[in-house]
This record gives structure tokens, sequence and C-alpha cells, in this order.
């Protein structure tokens, strides 16, 4: 379904030119979850930004393909690519608070990229971002489609987002550490959502964080990145029971681990 | 970078500025004050700038006006400072009810239309250039003692200042070795725009009749009565008010090479 | 949001009280009898005792300041010199004036300034923006007076254009309203431009590093991952935030405001508050020159307060506060 071919992104600081990604290679299938883990600043949601080509400068995409469906993203024009954002692609980032625009409602926002990418009406797209707040398990969706994102709680505003996202029927939804800044509690319920949301709509999630634990809960395939590369892929049992890489044997070490 | 491009421009445009008004004597072909021609003869050679309505020469008039808008600029400038520094660490240092006692006279001080202010206080005593530049000085320090009190009141969490105290040292002491020298920086920022507004301020004084008095020159008090003459002599009405356009334009490039210097990158 | 409102008018008063209270200390350095404060000093000797019992002239100087404060309460700011009128019905005469010439300047620089920093904004260091940063500098460096006799020089003596003072044209025979308004906005003009070039400056200035603040945020980067047009992105998105902080800055701009309009109506001898007050000033007209200056303190902390309240309009954190 999508396919990351050899993809260079690189970004110019103080007249050098750094490289974030160097050669990524990655393939995600429809209906899977797959995880992208590394430690800060290894590339992840560089790699992420890339698939809808939402790199800004100082960065840039150097080189490789994003094969969707056969075709390029990299190479599509503009209103090529925002077809597929939103609507084919959706993405979540990691902070709900700062993602979501202070000065419009909920329902506004949701009800935004369905009238855009369907074309419907403000009645029925508001109707609709109702149907989806329920589909994502906020309580009271009639209430909170008038609210205002200050108004809601970090668990709460990351499902809005979820509801953002799937509003359009995307085949694939890439989450840039979603959970990372929610609570224990709200992190689990989130995976929950996402598993249910996979199994449910038949999406794909690119599910991209730093914290293994996370991973082994919901993800299907794995790869780690360590300094812009791939370094390890393989399904999520092997990843956790017969660790390839030396950086993937460091990775499992940091992981608390209960005893019963 | 461009900025600093401007900046370099401000600072030798101001040099000349300066350097012109300590050497006035020497720059000024006539003396300031006399009538040393017809009136209202355009800018020659001998006349860079120009005769004005008495028959004085506007070059030797503006030059020595450099020397009263300057110095008026920065004397009031340094009385500003000053009177902001002290109210704005004492109400950053010590916070809570003293803090908000002296925000709330600043606030007041702030609703006044200053040049309004500054006029009605000089009708009551009578205008000369020290209480230009005394009056100018105690209307704008405002905005310097805001600043001042925002520094302190994040420096003052800071642990060396914590330690500091628990060694004993005096409030006093604590205000001035310690925290002090460290809120400089936006404070010499806010003191080169502080000059630019105070040269600003006086020239629309002077202009009014309110600040230096003839036949002492400064830029605001050329243009007086250029409205009057400026019909058949449009050179009275230009000269003066390019020369503090040009000057306040340096300052403000200057200010912003500062700024750009004190604040580290990112 | 209504509790910000009460919080902020709770905060007025204390307010209103410093600024009687500076006023009150600069005019008591004024020279002479306090009597004469008040009132035209060739007044029957009846006349004196009345005054100086209902301004507390013979009262210490703290309970003085209580009696001009109960009469500055009630409008009452004595009676002026030569004009022989009470202060406030003169002030009130031409205060509208200067309404019309500060509203107008107000809202053309509003509807100057915020495009004009958006778009500079937007295309970060383009021709535009530069042109816009040159004419800001510009803006700020200029004194307001000497554009507008650069001004009267150009169009009004060379040129003809505009006339070079005054409110109507006295010979004008103004038969119905749009003529009237016609002669209005010819004498208009010139003030008007005078003093928008000055305040426009800082404005746009202001905008633009707004505007260049929000286009950073998170949530434009979400707008853009949801496909929206880059239009949509920065003018329905990134506008609608860059513009808050303007409404404070405005109520922030009105003391210099109304500065530049007392000078400007000097000038163009516009017949407004200003005006007046600059000629107070010259005669030594102390009852005068007080009543001008606490009312025109009083309309901007009016002003600040429309300002902090149209912010919180504005600013749905505020108006929705946390629940």
């Amino acid at each position: 379904m999508l396919q990351i071919k050899n993809l260079r992104v690189e970004y110019e600081s103080d007249n050098k030119i750094i490289t974030a990604v160097d050669g990524i290679n990655l393939t995600i299938e429809e209906k899977q979850i797959v995880g992208l883990v590394g430690g800060s600043g290894c590339g992840k949601s560089t790699v992420a930004l890339s698939i809808l080509n939402l790199i800004e400068k100082p960065g840039r995409i150097a080189g490789g393909q994003i094969l969707w469906d056969g075709k390029d993203l990299l190479k599509m024009g503009s209103d090529e690519i925002r077809k597929v954002r939103g609507s084919q692609i959706s993405m979540i980032f990691q902070d709900p608070f700062s993602s979501l625009n202070p000065v419009f409602t909920v329902g506004d926002q949701i009800s935004e990229t369905i009238r855009y990418h369907e074309g419907l009406g403000k009645r029925s797209a508001l109707l609709r971002a109702q149907e989806l707040l329920s589909d994502v398990m906020i309580d009271n969706p009639a209430l909170r489609l008038k609210q205002y994102p200050h108004e809601l709680s970090g668990g709460m505003l990351q499902r809005v987002m979820i509801a953002m996202a799937i509003a359009c029927g995307p085949k694939l939804l890439i989450a840039d550490e979603p959970t990372t800044s929610l609570d224990v509690t709200v992190q689990s319920e989130i995976l929950q959502l996402m598993i249910d949301l996979k199994n449910n709509l038949g999406l794909g999630i690119l599910f991209i964080t730093h914290n293994l634990a996370s991973v082994a809960e919901i993800c299907d395939l794995v790869a780690v990145m360590k300094d812009g590369r791939i370094v390890e892929q393989s399904d999520v049992f092997k990843i956790f029971e017969k660790p390839a890489s030396d950086y993937t044997k460091e990775l499992l070490k940091a992981v608390p681990k209960l005893k019963c | 970078m461009v900025k600093n491009k401007l900046a370099l421009f401000g600072c030798v445009v101001l040099l000349i500025m300066i350097l012109s008004a300590v050497f006035a004597p020497i720059l000024a072909r006539y003396d300031p004050d006399d009538l040393v021609d017809d009136p209202l003869l355009a800018p020659s050679a001998s006349h860079l700038f120009g005769t004005d309505e008495l028959g004085r020469d506007m070059f030797s008039r503006a030059v020595f006006g450099a020397r009263i808008s300057l110095s008026i600029g920065v004397v009031a400038v340094v009385i500003s400072l000053t009177i902001g520094i002290l109210i704005g660490s004492v109400a950053g240092y010590f916070g809570g009810f003293v803090d908000s006692l002296i925000m709330r006279f600043v606030d007041a001080m702030l609703a006044f239309p200053t040049i309004f202010l500054i006029l009605s206080i000089q009708a009551i005593l009578n205008p000369n250039i020290y209480n230009v530049m005394i009056v100018i000085g105690a209307t704008s320090w405002m905005g310097v003692s805001r600043l001042v009190r925002g520094e302190f009141l994040s420096i003052k969490q800071r642990s060396y200042i914590e330690a500091a105290r628990s060694i004993g040292c005096s409030n006093s002491r604590i205000i001035f070795r310690h925290i002090l020298p460290n809120a400089m920086a936006p404070v010499i920022v806010a003191a080169t725009l502080g000059i630019a507004g105070a040269i600003l301020t006086e020239s629309a004084l002077s202009f009014l009749g309110m600040g230096v008095q003839p036949p002492m020159s400064s830029w605001g008090n050329m243009l007086m009565d250029a409205s009057a003459y400026m019909q058949d002599a449009w050179w009275i009405a230009v000269f003066p008010g390019l020369l503090i356009f040009i000057s306040v334009l340096s300052i403000y490039f200057v200010g912003e090479g500062i700024r750009e210097a004190l604040n580290p990158k990112g | 949001m209504k509790l910000y409102i009460i919080n902020r008018i709770l905060q007025l008063i204390p307010l209103l009280f410093g600024i009687t209270l500076i006023s009150f200390f600069i005019m008591h350095l004024a020279p002479g009898d306090p009597t004469q404060l008040f009132i035209n000093p060739n007044v029957s000797p009846e006349e004196l005792i009345r005054i100086r019992s209902n301004w507390g002239l013979d009262q210490p100087i703290f309970i003085q300041y209580f009696y001009w404060l109960k009469n500055a309460i009630c409008g009452n700011f004595g009676v002026a010199y030569i004009i022989n009128r009470p202060v406030m019905d003169v002030i009130l005469e031409k205060l509208p004036a200067t309404l019309l010439l500060t509203g107008t300047v107000f809202i053309l620089e509003l509807l100057i300034a915020i495009p004009l920093g958006v778009i500079s904004a937007v295309k970060k260091n383009s021709w535009f923006d530069n042109f816009v940063t040159i004419f800001t500098f510009a803006g700020m460096a200029i004194p307001s007076f000497w554009v507008a006799l650069i001004l009267i020089l150009v169009f009004s003596l060379k040129l003809g254009w505009f006339p070079a003072g005054g409110m109507l044209d006295p010979l004008a025979n103004d038969t119905n309203f749009i003529s009237y308004l016609i002669n209005i906005s010819k004498h208009l003009t010139l003030p008007v431009i005078s003093m928008v070039v000055v305040g426009l400056a800082g404005l746009t200035r202001y905008q633009r590093a707004s505007m260049l603040e929000i286009i950073k945020e998170d949530f434009i980067r979400t707008a853009r991952a949801k496909g929206m047009p880059e239009s949509v992105v920065i003018f329905k998105h990134a506008l609608r935030n860059a513009v808050i902080p303007i409404v404070t800055l405005l109520g922030l701009s009105l003391p210099d405001l109304f500065s530049g309009a007392f000078i400007a109506e000097t000038i163009f001898a516009w017949p407004g508050m200003g005006r007046l007050g600059v000629y107070a000033v010259f005669s030594r007209n102390y009852p005068l020159i007080m009543g001008i200056v606490v009312i025109s303190s009083v309309l901007i902390v009016l002003g600040n307060l429309f300002a902090d309240i149209g912010y919180s309009l504005v600013d749905p954190r505020i108006r929705y506060g946390k629940k």
C-alpha cells in the first residue's frame, strides 16, 4: 500500500548539510500497524512528515520515492498532494493542545476536513463530526462539538484529532508520538482505540514512538531507527524475543519489566 | 545580513551627527544668531541650507542645533533610565503589595497623553532647555520601569539569588550587585530607543514653542515659523525636519543592531 | 468572561484615582492663589467665599483634593479664564471634532496595518516585505509635525489640492449633507495622513511579528496535513489568531494617538480639544488645562477598557474560560 524507497532528507544548518534520514526503506501493507521506533533525533518524525510532503525549510527531501498505490507522492504537485492529505492519508501529532487551532470550535475543525474533501454542507458535516466523536468514544459529542480546544483534556483532544483524521475514511493513519504527552492511563485507552480502528475501519497505521512498551501492545511490524537509518526491521514478536541488532537490544534493556 | 549593513549605516550617520555637534564652532561658517545676509536666501555655496526669515545662516543654526537636540536626547534618557531602573527594581524585587502599588502608579502615568502632559507642566514652569530635559525624562521612564520589573521578577527566582541571600547579603546589595547587571541587556536597547524618542519629543515641544526657546536653536524650533515662509522658501521647512528624521532613523538602526548583538542566536 | 470584565472595571478605579491625584499635584505647582484656579479672578467677595467653600480652599491640601475630586466627578472643573464659561462645557463643545479626527485615524490605521503586516509576514523577505520594513522604520523616525508641514507645503500651497487648515470652508454653501461631507473630508485628509503615517508604522511591525509567530505554530501544520489549501491555512487559520494581540496594542496606542491629535489640530487649525488644549497652555488657562488633562486621560483609560473587552470577545480562551 505504502512503499518508502530509499528516502533521504537533509537540512541546512550553519552552512552545513545534515542528513536527517539516510536511505530508508519501509513498506506498510493494508490493515497493518507498523511501528517506527528510535531515540530522539533519529529521524522518525522526519520520515513521517515526508510522506505527506510536510517538510519545511531548512529541511528538504533530497531523494527517494514514496509510492502510494503505485504513485510517487514526492513527485505530486501541490493540488494533487492536498487531495491525498486528510482524505487518503491522515496524520496526527504529539501534542494535541498545540496541534488544534485555539480559536475555532472542535466541531468546526473536524467538519472543515469533511466539507473540503467531500463537499458536504455545514449542517451535514457537523452531524458527521458528531458521529465521529462518538466513534472515538467521546462522551456527550453534541456538547463537545461546540467547545473550544482549551476546554477539553489531553486525552479528549487526542481523540478529537483522531476523529478529524479518520473523518474522510483514509486508508493510512500516520501517528507521530500520539501518546507521548498523555497520562499513562489515557495512553492505553488511545492505543486500544487505534487497534479498534484498525479492526473496524481497516485502517493501516504508521505508529511512531520512542516507547517500546506501546509498540508491543499494538504493532504488527516494527522498524528500529538510529541516526537516520533503519537498523532492524521485522515482526513484533521477533523484535522482542530475538532482537538482531545491538541497538535494539539496548532499547529493550531500557524498557522496565514487570515481574509478576 | 541586511540588518548589519543598516546598523553600520546608522553608526556612520550618527557619528557624523555627533561629530558635527561637537565641532560645531568649526563647521559653522557663521555665528548662528547673527543676521549675516538677506533673509530667505536659497541654498547656495555660501549658505548650504539657505538663510532663515531673519537672515541667519541655516546650516550654522542646524549644526549648533544638533548640539542642543542630541544633548537633550541623551540627558533626558539618563534621567528616565535612572527613575525607571529605580522604580522597576523596587517593584520587581519586593513584589506583592509594593509591586501592585507601584504598577498602578505606572499605569496612571501611562494613561496621560504625554505631549500634553509635558506641555501643561511647561506652562507652569517657564520653558528653558534645562526643564525640557528634566520633564521629558520625568515622563518617559515608565517603559523602562516595566522592563526592569519584568527582568527582576524572573531573575529573582533563580538559584544564585537564593544563594546570595542565604549567605546574608542585604537587599540593596542583592539588587545592585547581583540582579541588576543581568537585567541590563533589554535596558540598553530601550535606552537607544529612548534617545530617539526624546529627540522627537523635544523637537515637537520646541516646534510648538514650549521647548528650547529662541534665539537658541534646536531643530524643532527652527521649524516653528516655517509654515509662514515655506511657500516661498522650502528650505526652511525641509532641512531641520530632515535632520531630525535622519538622526532618529540612524539611532533606530543602531538600536536594532545592538538588539541583534545582545540576543543569543536562535 | 464576565469575571474578566468585572475585574478590569474594578482595576479602573484605582487607576482613575491615580490620574486625578497626579493631575491635582501638577496643578498645584502653578503659582498664584488657588482660587484663581477655579474662577475668573475678577469676581465679587461673596462669590469668592462661596468658591472657597465649594472647593475647600481653606482646608489642608489633602482635603482640597477630595473637594476637587467631588467636583470633577460631577463634571465640574471650574470656569475657564477669559472665556468665562465652565470648563466642561467648553471641552464638550470641542470634543466631537477631536473624536472625528482620532476615530478616522484609528480606523484607517487598523484597515491598513493588518493586511500590510499579514502580507509582509507571509511573503517574508520579498521586495514587498523589505519595502514595508523600510516604510515602518521611516514612519517611526519621522516627526509627525514635519510630515504635516511638508504635506501642507506640497499638497496645499504648491498643488492646491487640499485646504491648509480648518474643518469647514467658511465660504462654502453646504446645501446638502453630501457636500457637507465632502467639505469635511477635504479638510480631514491632510491631518489624517500626517497622523496615520506615523501611527501605522508600529502597528504594522507588530502585526507582522505576530503573524510570523503564528505561522510557526503546530496547528498550522495540522491544517496543512488535513489537506487545506494554503490560502485557507493563512487567511483562516493563521490570521484569526494573529489579529488577537492587535486589539491590546490598539488600546496601548491611544496615548500616542491623542498626543498626535494635539499636534495635528494645532498645525491644521482643526477646532478640537487638542487645539483648545494648546491654546490653554499658551494662555496659562489653568482650569482649562487641568480639565483637558483629566478628560483626555479618562478617555484613554476607557479606550483601554474597550480594547480589553474586545480582546475578551475575540479570544475564545478568555471568552469561554476553563471549565
